[in-house]
């Protein structure tokens, strides 16, 4: 019984310290990104996901923009895609895009901004399962390393602007 | 260190090669094994309690190795801060298990171990699939990843393989097909540039694993494999440790694993350089203290 009790204060110091390693996260708060798009400007980087967009002078800076203003908390970890817009890909070091990024999810490049993304990701969805050769980031990041890049799969013109 | 129970050392390497040797070449890790057989079949059958030598160096070994164990064990969340909390539970735990006797150490490394055979199995069905052949083509192996990945299999050298031969070497076949399953997953996945350049390359290629064309949340299982493989580790290296002790008990055992502790936080205030020698001078010990034990317990057996 004292072994339980000191283990269960054990318990409390840490969760009060906030020496607790693991994040705990109510599910409901979580803002899950499938896609997210990566545009590069003049000595910027803006992520954009679901009409709202953070910029910042490096992908760090603008990640904690887009994590300020999405309602709840910014959960990469489920992403199928990351979409690289206006060349964009020629830019920015795939290395550099956010960790928690799983290395699965597939690249796509286009032109221009999808104008109805809710409508073209159930779309990619469906050719992502049927098609074998839409890059992945892993492949990405292993193209530039391997001095042989690999360029995303580029967006079709009519997925591109449905 | 005595592991009569194959699944004991299955949960041993399977454990290594999910920390150190999954990012290797395929055909390194192959060579490694291959070399570990021709070792194992030249020194011929263990079959009496292995000889441990000098208690000193027995207990200076089982430090550093459990210290290896409880870094690589910390390696399951890469994606969270876990240290100390990690270390210390995993610790806190092998300090209970330092006072079991020999054989619970060893029962529950091997039920860890036929645990972790499922886990690692559903990691690499599913996996394998994903792997891309032109990544997986054989390619010049690297020595010091031969060397490492010869030394992942060395504790099987000692295994006392007294009347289970076909059962203890049908789990070395299955620790070297899963040493070798993870090494073509993260290089057929990752692709060879980036597995041998990520620091978690077995947590990362299974972030491309997909079921029916959706991408699946794999790294609980990889998680679970370094947790439970580094305790089992631990548990077995943690026995043999406390052999080098005069009249072990509880004080005694919570020195050493303070010791493992602060070597482990030492390790990691180290720089990279530092480090790499650390590594490089750890690897290339484990081979020769197992053929010591080895070499003892032959001596032993013919005087």
């Amino acid at each position: 019984m004292k072994k339980w009790i000191l283990c269960l204060a054990a318990f409390i110091v840490l969760d009060l310290l906030d020496l607790w390693p693991f994040e705990q996260e109510d599910t409901s708060t979580l803002y899950i990104v499938e896609t997210l798009q990566v545009e590069t400007g003049p000595e910027t980087v803006t992520f954009r996901t679901g009409g709202i967009e953070g910029t910042g002078a490096d992908p760090a800076s603008a990640i904690e923009r887009l994590e300020d203003k999405v309602p709840g908390k910014l959960f990469l970890r489920q992403a199928r895609r990351v979409i690289f817009l206006k060349g964009a890909e020629r830019y920015l070091d795939p290395s550099a895009l956010p960790d928690q990024l799983p290395a699965g999810a597939y690249v796509y490049r286009s032109a221009e901004e999808p104008a109805d993304l809710e409508k073209l990701e159930p779309v990619l969805t469906a050719q992502e399962q049927l098609r074998k050769d839409i890059p992945t980031l892993a492949q990405l990041k292993n193209g530039i390393l391997s001095g042989d890049p690999v360029l995303p799969a580029e967006l079709e013109g009519e997925h591109a602007d449905s | 260190m005595r592991i009569r129970s194959g699944a004991a050392g299955f949960c041993v390497t399977a454990a290594v090669a999910a920390m150190a040797t999954a990012g290797f070449a395929w055909p390194a890790v192959l060579m490694g094994w291959g070399m570990s057989t021709l070792v194992m079949l030249a020194l011929g059958r263990c079959r009496r309690e292995p000889v441990l030598g000098p208690e000193r160096i027995t207990l200076l070994l089982g430090v550093l190795t459990m210290a290896a164990a409880v870094l690589g064990a910390e390696r399951a969340f890469p994606e969270d801060s876990t240290f100390p909390f990690v270390s210390l539970m995993l610790l806190l735990l092998l300090w209970r298990g330092m006072r079991g006797t020999e054989r619970t150490a060893e029962s529950t490394a091997a039920i860890l171990g036929i645990i972790l055979l499922p886990v690692l199995g559903a990691v690499l069905v599913f996996g394998l699939g994903e792997t891309a052949g032109k990544w997986t083509r054989p390619v010049a192996a690297d020595w010091k990843q031969v060397w490492i990945s010869a030394a992942a299999a060395s504790p099987w050298w000692c295994l006392d393989r007294g009347k289970r031969d076909v059962r203890s070497w049908l789990w070395y076949g299955a620790s070297a097909g899963v040493s070798l399953g993870l090494s073509v997953l993260t290089w057929g996945t990752l692709g060879s540039a980036l597995a041998q350049t990520e620091q978690f390359p077995l947590y990362r290629s299974v972030q491309t694993v997909r079921i029916l064309g959706v991408l699946q949340r794999m790294e609980a299982l990889v998680a679970a494999t370094l947790l439970m493989g580094g305790f089992g580790i631990l548990l077995l290296v943690g026995e043999t440790a406390a052999q080098g002790l005069k009249k072990p008990n509880k004080w005694k055992s919570c020195g050493v694993l303070a010791t493992v502790f602060l070597l482990e936080w030492l390790f990691r205030a180290l720089s990279e350089q530092v480090r790499e020698i650390a590594e490089t001078v750890f690897w290339g010990l484990l081979p020769f203290f197992m053929l010591w034990i080895v070499f003892l317990t032959k001596n032993e057996k013919n005087s």
